[in-house]
């Protein structure tokens, strides 16, 4: 692709105002994760929006319509395209904002572009779509392997229901006891609920979106979508809140129409369900818990309350929280598709709140995110012996040890 | 004085013509651009975003209102930077208010009631614009700091100084001055030619325009483009309850 090719096809017009309401005032690093740990202004907000002004002024510009598009140094736009990836696409720079630009949204369809001009992805998400186009998921792992090593035998599950559970990718290959505690979870309150087979619960399209890699994404939508359809499904589970973020805000869009049934995180039908007497809590603990919000589950769709709430009813706890908690969440470093490409960022910011949740005395760290749960375990595991460790623990693992 | 200015005043009678249509033709670049592209939705092969999201405008607008009018978003984010902020841009709409009476003629009543409110706002201005250099002078170490911003407000610091320059020490002719506005720069022949191309108020008044000039062409984008960003923050505010609770 010629460099002169225009940068704006893969963004709206309130996005091209928004490039153009960056005042460059800098707040949003003091929020940045990737800032926290690499100290890198290069691959800041404000220098990504303002280095991607330049690119379009330098083909759609007033200059470049008086002289000719600019020449625009190669390195400048691969480094561009690095920045942009190794973000974790949190949106904490959005929420910050002086100017409220929504940046959780701006990052991938940058992202998109880089992908279009053959400057994106990096690294292992460059296999993400074949992997999910042979496996239906991006790890490349067996589909028939999906549910084998973590969903209870004897679980009903039933054919067809008003309720519908999908476990998401990393939940099922990384993240297996925080599904299980989903799933048995779901089994106590007892209302039936029916799951698609291994081989057709594919991926949500998320690890796709997020990178930019749009080309598989409606045919995976609409089977996914027509499935749950077809088993009468009427209230879609899910405890990943990039999965339930991609569900509600974009499967719409690709689906070409309404859902035929609701999106919910697990945490509102659980809570709802203590709410509602369907789910009684037996057990109890006496320690200190500390409860991490997810990006897309606070920020993304705005769920903060609900998983609170269930906390809080558990006999004995004592709830911590962090000093930036709900909309305001510091990322785990799990997020933007960016934890196996840029590890190092990821386990050196998913320190960041094991060491806050340690300081400030919590037993376990309460999660509600598969990615979170993967990274930040993984992190956990690289402290020494003698470092005091803190549990890392899912909402849903936790509350199914005290029903 | 006025035969001495006469090359310049034609100069920058010439330049300021320049700055207007430059700043005009960017404005118009830019907008012309953003309506290259669909206005909602992900763009590029995306139908638009889910319709329980819409809004009405009003409900919406009142509160993004006040959020640019107070600059809630930065007072949240940084309160010591938003004291500095704050007043310098409430003092730059006054002052601005206040130099109207330079071109509209005949003056409106409530541009002569901004007169006294325009003058001590240009006092507090420089001192507004002293304290955000120095706490983003102070932070820059730790923080993105950009060259542009600070040539935007030491230019800032250098018009409103002469301006209370001019309004204490050189006391230009105001009448000549606001002559000179009327007819070179509305290409009015409302008054004669000589007033047309002579700079009144000497050197300080120079270099307050010249100033100014430069400001208007390097005008910072999100001055008219923030105001969308707000209001539509302020509905994904409003909207992000809605998305699971229906």
């Amino acid at each position: 692709m010629p460099e002169s090719e225009s940068f704006t096809r893969c963004l709206s017009a309130g996005q091209l105002v928004e490039l153009d309401a960056c005042a460059r005032c800098g707040e949003c690093l003091k929020y940045c994760p990737v800032q926290e740990v690499t100290s890198d202004k290069s691959i800041s907000p404000p220098e990504k929006i303002r280095l991607f002004r330049e690119f379009i002024a330098n083909t759609e510009g007033l200059k470049s319509k008086f002289f000719g598009p600019g020449k625009i140094d190669r390195r400048l736009l691969e480094d561009f395209a690095k920045a942009v990836y190794e973000c974790t696409t949190c949106g904490a720079c959005g929420q910050a904002c002086t100017v409220g630009i929504f940046t959780q949204r701006l990052w991938p369809m940058l992202r998109r572009e880089m992908v279009r001009r053959g400057l994106g992805p990096f690294g292992s998400q460059r296999e993400t779509p074949a992997a999910v186009e042979k496996t239906g998921n991006p790890y490349g792992k067996p589909a028939g392997e999906r549910f084998s090593s973590w969903l209870p035998a004897g679980l009903k599950i039933a054919g067809r229901a008003k309720l519908g559970y999908y476990a998401g990718c990393t939940g099922a290959y990384e993240a297996q006891p925080m599904v299980r505690g989903d799933v048995e979870v779901l089994g106590k309150i007892g209302e039936p609920f029916t799951m698609l087979d291994a081989e057709e619960e594919a991926c949500c399209g998320f690890p796709l979106f997020i990178t930019g890699q749009f080309e598989l994404l409606e045919g995976l939508v609409k089977r996914l979508v027509d499935a749950y359809a077809r088993r009468g499904v009427e209230t879609l589970v899910c405890s990943c809140p990039c999965c339930v973020n991609m569900m509600s805000r974009d499967w719409p869009p690709f689906y070409g129409a309404k859902l035929p049934f609701r999106i919910r995180h697990i945490t509102q039908y659980v809570a709802a369900a203590l709410d509602g007497g369907r789910l009684r809590i037996s057990g109890g603990t006496g320690e200190t818990l500390i409860y991490h919000d997810p990006c897309y589950l606070s920020r993304g769709v705005g769920i903060t309350e609900e998983p609170r709430s269930i906390l809080r009813r558990i006999p004995g706890a004592n709830l911590l929280e962090f000093d930036r908690h709900g909309a305001q969440s510091r990322c785990c470093g799990a997020g933007g598709a960016a934890r196996k490409v840029f590890h190092d960022n990821a386990i050196a910011i998913a320190r960041l709140s094991i060491d806050e949740a340690r300081r400030k005395g919590a037993h376990r760290l309460v999660l509600s995110c598969p990615a979170c749960y993967s990274k930040v375990g993984e992190a956990m595991a690289g402290y020494g012996e003698n470092e005091r460790h803190i549990r890392i623990v899912d909402i849903m693992e936790l509350l199914s040890g005290v029903i | 004085m006025t035969g001495k200015f006469l090359l310049p005043g034609k100069f920058l009678a010439v330049a300021a013509w320049a700055a207007y249509t430059i700043f005009f033709v960017r404005v118009v670049a830019h907008v012309a651009l953003w309506f290259k592209r669909p206005w909602r939705g992900a763009a590029a092969g995306m139908p638009p975003e889910d319709v329980k999201l819409k809004l009405p405008v009003l409900p919406v607008i009142a509160p993004a209102a006040l959020e640019a009018l107070f600059l809630r978003r930065l007072l949240k984010a940084n309160p010591v930077l938003w004291i500095g902020e704050w007043v310098f841009h409430m003092s730059f709409v006054l002052v601005l208010l206040r130099h109207l009476r330079y071109f509209l003629t005949p003056v409106p009543e409530f541009i002569w009631r901004m007169q006294l409110p325009g003058r001590i706002a240009g006092y507090i201005m420089p001192f507004s614009l002293l304290y955000i250099i120095i706490v983003k002078a102070v932070a820059g170490k730790s923080r993105y700091a950009f060259g542009y911003n600070y040539f935007l407000l030491v230019t800032l610091l250098l018009i409103s100084g002469l301006g209370v320059l001019m309004s204490t020490v050189f006391h230009p002719n105001i009448v000549a001055v606001k002559e000179y506005m009327m007819s070179a720069l509305r290409l009015k022949a409302a008054a004669s030619v000589a007033a047309a191309w002579s700079l009144p108020g000497g050197l300080p008044f120079l270099a307050h325009f010249t100033l100014a000039l430069v400001l208007l062409v390097y005008l910072p984008t999100h001055i008219f483009a923030a105001p969308f960003t707000l209001y539509e923050a302020k509905k994904r505010e409003k909207t992000l309850g809605r998305i699971l609770h229906d």
